[in-house]
């Protein structure tokens, strides 16, 4: 009896993994907001304004940053989902899901951006597109991804199925990708180098690389943050289980 | 500056979104350590009852 139940406390191994978690959000949050500075200061300072747009432009600076990232959160989840559906660890499943937060978020912020920069710029707030509706669908099905998580009745079952729709939805990423490079649409051609899009020079890749380093930085910061939270909630879901608490997930 | 606030907007939307989302872990954070504490006293509630004298055995 008494061994039954030093097993339901959380364990050393657990507790230490998550302090250690905590450590590295620590030092991942002061290295983002250093290089988050400095890559707010080239974007709405440093870097010049554009010959056609003038100033507004700068939301370039964060908008396509975040829609590259939200690419490479969804990629996390597809590539958890698909290690989870083989090997059924839960640490894949917890990344996975993590990174699809993180991406939905991101995708919100390049859905919203981009609607705030093509009202003055194509006196539009939105048009059917196919890479704005393609965006519109990552978005929808990694909230769906999310929903299911979140509704399933039993939680290895939610997962097993949202791993599933991480994977096969994950094909609309190379489709929204490459969507400005095969039609013509409301959206602009690809920004560098190509006719239809910005004219970037020196300064603004500069400042585009900086703004790009800074909001990968926080993805990678608002991983780790979100894997710690789901491994806690987890293990105090597993004690109030076996305690017969119940009501946690 | 023309079109300032759509600038404006744009950087107030991505920062509001953001710290929304960082302060939404710090508040699940902060009600998964209370919880935690809770099971711990209910633990100590449940050995200090059913078994006298055994968390002495473990602590030792």
């Amino acid at each position: 009896m008494v061994d039954a139940r030093a097993g339901q406390r959380p364990s050393p191994r657990v507790e230490g993994r998550a302090a250690g978690l905590g450590w590295g959000v620590g030092a991942l949050l002061v290295a983002t907001a250093a290089v988050m500075v400095v890559a707010l200061y080239m974007a709405l300072v440093w870097a010049p304004p554009e010959r056609l747009q003038g100033q507004v432009y700068r939301i370039f600076f964060f908008h396509v940053p975040v829609s590259w990232v939200a690419y490479l959160a969804f990629a996390v989840t597809f590539a958890g989902g698909l290690a989870y559906l083989r090997s059924g660890r839960a640490s894949w499943d917890r990344a996975a899901a993590a990174s699809a937060e993180v991406g939905v978020v991101f995708t919100t912020l390049s859905l919203v951006t981009g609607s705030i920069w093509g009202k003055p710029i194509l006196n539009a707030w939105w048009g059917w597109d196919v890479r704005l509706t393609t965006t519109l669908v990552l978005w929808l099905i990694y909230l769906g991804y999310l929903m299911i998580r979140a509704y399933a009745a039993e939680q290895a079952q939610g997962a097993r199925l949202a791993a599933v729709v991480g994977v096969v939805g994950f094909v609309v990423v190379p489709i929204n990708f490459f969507s400005i490079r095969l039609w013509r649409g409301l959206h602009p051609g690809p920004n560098i180098g190509t006719e239809g899009g910005l004219e970037i020079e020196g300064a603004m890749a500069a400042t585009l690389f900086v703004s790009l380093a800074a909001v990968t930085l926080l993805y990678i910061t608002l991983l780790v943050a979100r894997i710690r939270l789901r491994s806690l909630t987890d293990a105090v879901g597993e004690i109030k289980a076996r305690l017969g608490v119940g009501g946690i997930r | 500056m023309k079109n300032f606030w759509y600038l404006f907007a744009a950087y107030t939307v991505i920062w509001a979104v953001v710290l929304g989302f960082v302060l939404s872990f710090y508040l699940r954070e902060r009600a998964l350590r209370r919880e935690v504490e809770a099971l711990k006293e209910l633990l100590d509630r449940q050995e200090g009852h059913t078994a006298p004298g055994e968390g002495d055995k473990v602590q030792g």
